[in-house]
């Protein structure tokens, strides 16, 4: 029989009790409203007062005190008297307060362990104690037998009762809740019968005492960890918990000890324990961290340490710089690593409003939209917190509501859960950057199908915290560029614009200055100097309105102006083109459209830019441009529809949703007139607008001519 | 006497290929042949065996650059030098034309007349002289 040191026996039968007393503290702390957390904690203080007092019986045996050992040995009983007990009793309030107990039941219950704590002080308890190596030996009583008998009935009972609602529990978190007590309860009588019956009757009589010992450990973490369903608590993290303060607790106990010892025969007295007790405050901390990190190392690889993470997402920053797919890509790939999950995915913002999981950024998930009105969206947008997709688990909504169940949760909010449902996945994460929603984080569940532990829910929020933050200058970043490159795209189109005419005025003014030109032609050159220099006005003129428009400085004056006028003076100033294209041109006005009340301006110019367009891409030899004006009504709104049609270039179905963008032209168009900045339609769209109209065009496609119409209210802009 | 040299001008702006004109019938350097877009520049380049083209870049129907690309493809005009005049003056776009094959490039607005005509007759002369 090996012999084990009694003081190594004692401090690890104490350094269990101590973890699982701290253990059943934070329990009762979670919720101390809840009874099922009362209940553990005291069953567990009850548990963990069986062993301090065989402890101190063995202590108190070592240092000769016979009265005190005995004393204890018998107070020893008491625990597993009460706890058993409250092990059945707890059980009518696992996973659910049952509602069957009633007092006579808790009377019967509790009736035989409380006549047995009552005779703990007597000779049916323990007679007597020895001293062994292993600690204090002592004679059993009938008191015992009773106790085992009870151990055995009430524990099995209690099994059979988790048992009988494990198979009445309708969700798999219920039924995990029921296992992890079971497999307790089980393994606490099993090490209990092993190590006090079974091994003593092969005469391996030493591992009785850590019996008790390693049972409760066992019993107080899984126990633990099914009550805490609160926050969530896996089993790794209970037992790394609990292992770590294990194991820090024994080394600086060992510390302090062998300190005492050591400096006992130096300085001896108190000296030598105020002088220890010092140093062990001075390195506790230290000791703690280095005990942690590499318990972590060496025993729980698996799971994440909080640093690395964020360790890897600071240096990640730096090096994917402003690539938005590389960002999405790496907080999900991080997020599949450390958490052990298959799926991660990230819906960003479009300039639309919907979200969107691009399948690029999905790591072959396909991609999905989710639309500015699903109810998920919604949610987020307004309430910006985490929306976690699994049964029985209680969180907070919007407004602060609790809500415990899944079928409540989907009342509150109709809809919102579908859409995790729908895709499968766990978690909703809102990325909100100064209030406003800008993407969402969606995680599939774990591989191990446990639960989200609250330090993951803490974790991954902070991290979708600094995304935010990524995917914001990401953004901004792009922005820049694609303003710096329309920029610059301006000014090589103004410059190059604009470079035509001047060239055409330089020539023209040298030849003329230089008397090339005959008198014949002078007029003609002249003309053409004259033409170029309003073609670079009326260029310069429409950039100018652009950026009017932009500024939202346009301004109206209305007066009565006459509609035929207007295309009459048009169709004069391109007399020249029509002519030498041959065009045929109808001009259609209704008696009740001749006048309208606008800026005659603005008007001016909306017919301009139509009329010049149709001209210029009818086809010549039998290109037809037709202009009709005509009154209409939306309601109690009278307009006016005035429509250019022409039977030229037409408009490919691809191009025309961008038709009245600034800068926009067709690649027909371009090919018919290369010269021209594409404000033409982007300006007669936002004068029909300020006007109180609007402004859209019909196409059949490349080559089928185009119809662009304006609608404009006969009285001026309603105010 | 040697035959006269032929031009082909391929401009689409009548305000720029009117003074063209006027300049080359004074200067007598060559006989001014002009076509308003790249299908027909193209077109006359293979028909009438210019000694030299001179080539605008914004054009309808075709570009500048692919009526280019497409004269030093074809084995009946690839010899014919070109040159560019246009008013595109971003440096890539002046790289661009003279890799594809041009013999030079010149920005419009940055000649006078005068001075484009000397470095025309320079390119002629190049080319074989004049009669």
């Amino acid at each position: 029989m090996p012999i084990v040191p009694p003081l190594i026996v004692t401090a690890i039968d104490l350094t269990m009790s101590l973890f699982v007393l701290v253990l059943s503290l934070f329990v009762m702390r979670q919720n101390p409203e809840r009874k099922i957390n009362r209940i553990f904690g005291v069953t567990i203080f009850f548990f963990a007062s069986w062993i301090i007092c065989s402890s101190l019986s063995d202590i108190t045996g070592f240092q000769g005190s016979i009265f005190w050992a005995l004393w204890f040995a018998r107070a020893a009983i008491v625990g597993p008297f009460i706890f058993c007990a409250l092990f059945v009793y707890f059980t009518y309030f696992f996973p659910k307060e049952t509602h069957e107990l009633t007092r006579w039941k808790v009377f019967a219950l509790f009736l035989v362990p409380v006549i047995g704590v009552a005779l703990f002080p007597t000779d049916y308890n323990v007679a007597s104690v020895t001293l062994e190596s292993y600690g204090t030996g002592f004679d059993p009583g009938f008191l015992y037998l009773v106790l085992l008998i009870c151990l055995l009935l009430y524990f099995g009972f209690g099994t059979y009762r988790l048992i009988r609602a494990s198979r009445r529990a309708k969700t798999y978190h219920e039924k995990a809740q029921i296992f992890y007590v079971v497999v307790a309860a089980v393994s606490f009588v099993a090490l209990g019968i092993a190590t006090n019956i079974i091994f003593p009757l092969y005469g391996i009589d030493w591992l009785s005492v850590f019996g008790p010992s390693l049972a409760m450990f066992i019993f107080g973490t899984l126990t633990s960890y099914a009550i805490v369903k609160h926050h969530l608590l896996e089993v790794w993290v209970v037992v790394r918990m609990g292992t770590i303060f294990a194991i820090v607790f024994a080394v600086i106990g060992f510390i302090y000890v062998g300190g005492v010892s050591l400096l006992d025969q130096f300085i001896g007295g108190t000296a030598s324990l105020l002088l220890t007790s010092f140093l062990v405050v001075l390195t506790f901390e230290p000791l703690k961290r280095f005990v942690e990190k590499n318990t972590d190392k060496i025993f729980f690889s698996q799971h994440y340490r909080i640093d690395d993470v964020l360790d890897e997402v600071t240096h990640s920053t730096h090096r994917l710089g402003l690539d938005l797919e590389k960002i999405l890509e790496n907080f999900n790939g991080l997020v599949r690593r450390y958490f052990k999950v298959d799926r991660s995915v990230t819906a960003v913002l479009t300039p639309r409003g919907t979200f969107l999981v691009t399948a690029g950024t999905a790591s072959g998930e396909g991609g999905f939209e989710l639309a500015v009105d699903n109810p998920l969206v919604e949610f987020l947008t307004v309430n910006q917190a985490m929306v976690i997709n699994r049964d029985e688990i209680t969180e907070e909504l919007g407004e602060g509501a609790v809500v415990e169940k899944q079928a409540e949760r989907i009342a509150l909010l109709p809809g919102a859960y579908e859409t995790l449902v729908r895709y499968d996945f766990t978690l909703a994460i809102p990325i909100a950057l100064a209030g406003k929603l800008i993407a969402i984080s969606f995680i599939g569940p774990k591989k191990s199908n446990d639960f989200y532990t609250h330090q993951d829910l803490q974790l991954l929020d902070h991290l979708a915290g600094e995304l935010g933050v990524l995917i914001n200058n990401a953004r901004l970043y792009n922005d820049l560029k694609k303003l710096d490159e329309a920029k610059s795209n301006f000014i090589s189109v103004v410059s190059h614009q604009l470079r035509t005419p001047l060239s055409a005025i330089r020539w023209t003014t040298e030849l003329l200055l230089g008397g090339s030109v005959d008198k014949n032609s002078e007029e003609e050159f002249l003309e053409d100097t004259y033409r170029n220099s309003l073609f670079m006005i009326y260029q310069l003129d429409d950039m100018l309105t652009a950026l009017d428009i932009e500024d939202r400085q346009i301004q109206l004056k209305f007066e009565q102006c006459s509609v035929r006028e207007m295309i009459d003076e048009v169709l004069t100033d391109n007399d020249s083109l029509i002519k030498a294209k041959k065009l045929n041109i109808a001009v259609s006005l209704s008696p009740d459209a001749t006048t309208i009340v606008a800026d005659p301006g603005k008007m001016r110019k909306i017919f301009e830019i139509l009329l010049r367009n149709s001209i210029m891409y009818a086809p010549a030899e039998g290109g037809t441009v037709e202009a009709a004006v005509r009154p209409k009504s939306d309601g109690d709104r009278r307009l006016i529809e005035i429509s250019i049609t022409d039977n030229g270039i037409g408009v490919a179905p691809e191009e025309q949703p961008h038709m009245f963008e600034k800068f926009f032209r067709g690649e027909e168009a371009k090919k018919a007139s290369p010269n021209g900045f594409g404000l033409g339609l982007f300006i007669v769209q936002a004068f029909a607008q300020a006007h109180g109209g609007s402004a859209h065009f019909e196409s059949a496609g490349r080559g089928k001519g185009a119809r662009f119409y304006v609608m404009l209210p006969v009285y001026g802009k309603e105010k | 006497m040697a035959l006269r040299k032929k031009i082909l001008l391929i401009e689409d702006e009548p305000y720029l290929a009117r003074p063209l004109r006027l300049a080359f019938d004074r200067a007598k350097l060559a006989s001014l042949d002009i076509a308003v877009d790249g299908i027909e520049g193209l077109k006359r380049a293979q028909e009438e065996k210019p000694d030299l083209i001179i080539l605008d870049l914004i054009l309808p129907k075709l570009s500048g650059f692919e009526v280019l690309r497409r004269l030093k493809e074809n084995p009946e005009t690839k010899d014919v030098p070109v040159v560019i005049l246009s008013n595109l003056a971003r440096e890539d776009e002046v790289r661009r034309g003279l890799a594809a094959g041009a013999q030079d490039y010149f920005v419009k607005t940055n000649f006078s007349m005068n001075t484009l005509m000397d470095r025309i007759q320079r390119t002629l002369s190049g080319a074989g002289g004049l009669s």
